[in-house]
């Protein structure tokens, strides 16, 4: 049978400093005699020591300072963004009288880019020079829409109406997001406009670029120059803004550059997420990852190179993939050389950490 | 087990963690007047201040990221992700309250917003992750030297999160009960019950696997 003190239960209330120094000194005094408690504190201080003594993560210091500079960059893109947000706030009253007239809305900022986990960042690798997004948002008569800097990004809102947008980037990795009631757009360098009417996105049309359409509960869709996404029924319920007859139903329309604008023969229909991923004359997205997992990764390069310069789906996960292939064939220089430009692309990519890795020839 | 791992090189941890001895309070007292003015600086847009608080915390962020989740790899998107989130929220931080403690609360609210978010980042291309470098690949911890402490690991891992979350915030961080308690936003009364289920579940892992 195992001796038992009634003070052995107020040791761990000693050990966290709950107690008042009265009773401290108390139990600290009956510590000195009662082996029972001794051992209950030993016990605890065991614990505590075993746990601190747990092995820590030793980032570098050239990680820590990396880590250092890429926060630094990041918080100095989102600080300029929520500034000028709020002046665009203040300019929203004088805009919309513009907007009224019909005039064309610009906007133009100056900003860092960077990543975020819904923050922001960039690549120490990538020190760039502050670079320039233009957008140019013309809204329709009918339109209803925001505009706000959120981090890395700029975020268009579109509750209902028609905008059309365009984006020059000149060099900037900041993205643009448009907000659909049912989903969301990502600008990846583009002329568009986009239509959404009874809380549904019904019309993408897209002039120059590309962009990555995601509608709830779809597969992400990629439409080129040229290309357009109709929802639907979308001439019934998109009214006259909408130039080309429903597709059959549950389907989405996806007219290619070969269509007449307003032409009603050429316009197919597709189920999404299918023949949009097909580029013609690169190879199969699909063949360059099995190439990869034979371990051919020399050839695996070669197949992604062609595959990222023709086609422009699956892009991140391309240059990952092309990025790891190069430096497991021993081409380190050039998947350093391609690292940092997935960082500069993707500044909130999923594999940002074996890209900066890779970029600083790890 | 318990006793095993507070034996050789750990003496001199426990001398240091004896009542009264240990040295945490008043460096974090004179470190805290700092944060306050840092903080109040960050708050008026001076990113500078960030980069104060950066060498100042990050260390901590970055072995309570490792501690809560077991993977080093997680430490430098927490560390980012956790101050870039203190500068949005500079403003809304009381000067009479530990940064530190902030911080790791911050750092705990994203771990869990990030599992519950889903799998994604860890399902994304995860079949062709590099083999990532660092000290979870350390050589010695193969060596029965190190078994105890890896068993140790193991045990806190299997915790569940509340109670971890308690017991690496009061145990490995030095943080106190009210600190705990803010930094969570759970009564103080619950941090020290979860504190004390932690160590007995901690410590019969432990044992248990002391015998086997």
């Amino acid at each position: 049978m195992s001796a038992r003190c009634s003070e052995t239960s107020s040791v761990e209330a000693l050990w966290d400093g709950r107690l008042d120094a009265n009773r401290e000194g108390t139990l600290r005094s009956h510590l000195a005699t009662c082996q029972v408690c001794a051992s209950e504190s030993r016990r605890l201080e065991a614990l505590r020591a075993a746990l601190r003594a747990l092995p820590a993560p030793q980032a570098s210091p050239l990680a820590i300072a990396a880590g250092r500079k890429l926060l630094l960059d990041a918080a100095r893109a989102a600080v300029p963004a929520r500034e000028a947000a709020r002046g665009r706030a203040l300019a929203l009253g004088a805009a919309a009288l513009a907007l009224a007239a019909g005039v064309a809305f610009w906007i133009a900022r100056t900003s860092a880019y960077g990543r975020d986990h819904g923050l922001a960042g960039s690549s120490a690798t990538l020190a760039s020079a502050p670079s320039e997004l233009e957008l140019r948002v013309t809204p329709g008569s009918d339109a209803r829409w925001s505009q706000v800097s959120a981090g890395p990004s700029e975020v268009v809102s579109l509750a209902a109406g028609s905008l059309d947008i365009s984006v020059n980037r000149h060099g900037s990795a900041r993205r643009l997001f448009v907000k659909l009631p049912d989903g969301e757009l990502e600008d990846e360098g583009t002329v568009f406009t986009v239509t959404v009417a009874r809380e549904h996105t019904q019309k993408v049309s897209v002039t120059q670029g590309s962009v990555a359409l995601r509608l709830a509960g779809q597969p992400e869709r990629h439409l080129a120059a040229g290309e357009t996404f109709e929802a639907p029924h979308a001439s019934l319920q998109a009214g006259s803004d909408s130039a080309t007859p429903a597709a059959d139903a549950g389907h989405a329309t996806l007219r290619r550059p070969d269509s007449a604008p307003g032409s009603t023969a050429s316009g197919h229909t597709v189920k999404p997420g299918t023949e949009a991923d097909a580029c013609p004359g690169a190879p199969r997205f699909e063949d360059c990852v099995d190439t990869f997992k034979r371990g051919e990764y020399a050839a695996a390069a070669e197949a992604l190179d062609r595959y990222t310069a023709t086609c422009s789906h699956h892009a991140e996960d391309a240059t990952y993939l092309r990025m790891v292939s190069l430096a497991r064939a021993g081409r380190t220089t050039e998947a350093a050389t391609l690292a940092r430009a997935y960082l500069a692309r993707f500044p909130e990519g999923f594999r940002r950490k074996e890209a900066e890795r890779l970029a600083a020839g790890g | 087990m318990v006793a095993e791992l507070a034996r050789g090189a750990f003496a001199a941890s426990i001398a240091k963690a004896a009542f009264g001895s240990d040295s945490r309070p008043n460096r974090e007292r004179e470190e805290s007047d700092d944060d306050a003015r840092a903080m109040r600086r960050l708050a008026q847009g001076e990113i500078d201040a960030l980069g104060e608080l950066y060498d100042r915390h990050q260390a901590a962020v970055r072995r309570f990221a490792t501690r809560m989740s077991g993977r080093a790899a997680d430490g430098d998107d927490i560390v980012h992700a956790t101050f870039l989130a203190a500068l949005k929220n500079a403003s809304t931080f009381e000067a009479s309250r530990s940064c530190r403690a902030w911080l790791l609360g911050i750092a705990a609210q994203l771990m869990r917003r990030e599992r519950t978010q889903g799998a994604r980042w860890a399902r994304l291309l995860g079949a062709f992750r590099t083999p990532e470098p660092g000290w979870t690949q350390d050589p010695e911890r193969a060596l029965t030297a190190r078994e105890g402490l890896d068993h140790l690991e193991r045990a806190l891992l299997r915790l569940p999160e509340a109670k971890r979350v308690v017991l690496v915030m009061a145990e490995i961080e030095g943080l106190g009960g009210e600190e705990i308690a803010q930094a969570l936003g759970i009564p103080v009364g619950t941090v020290w019950t979860r504190l004390h289920h932690a160590r007995r579940e901690l410590a019969r892992a432990l044992e248990a696997g002391g015998e086997s």
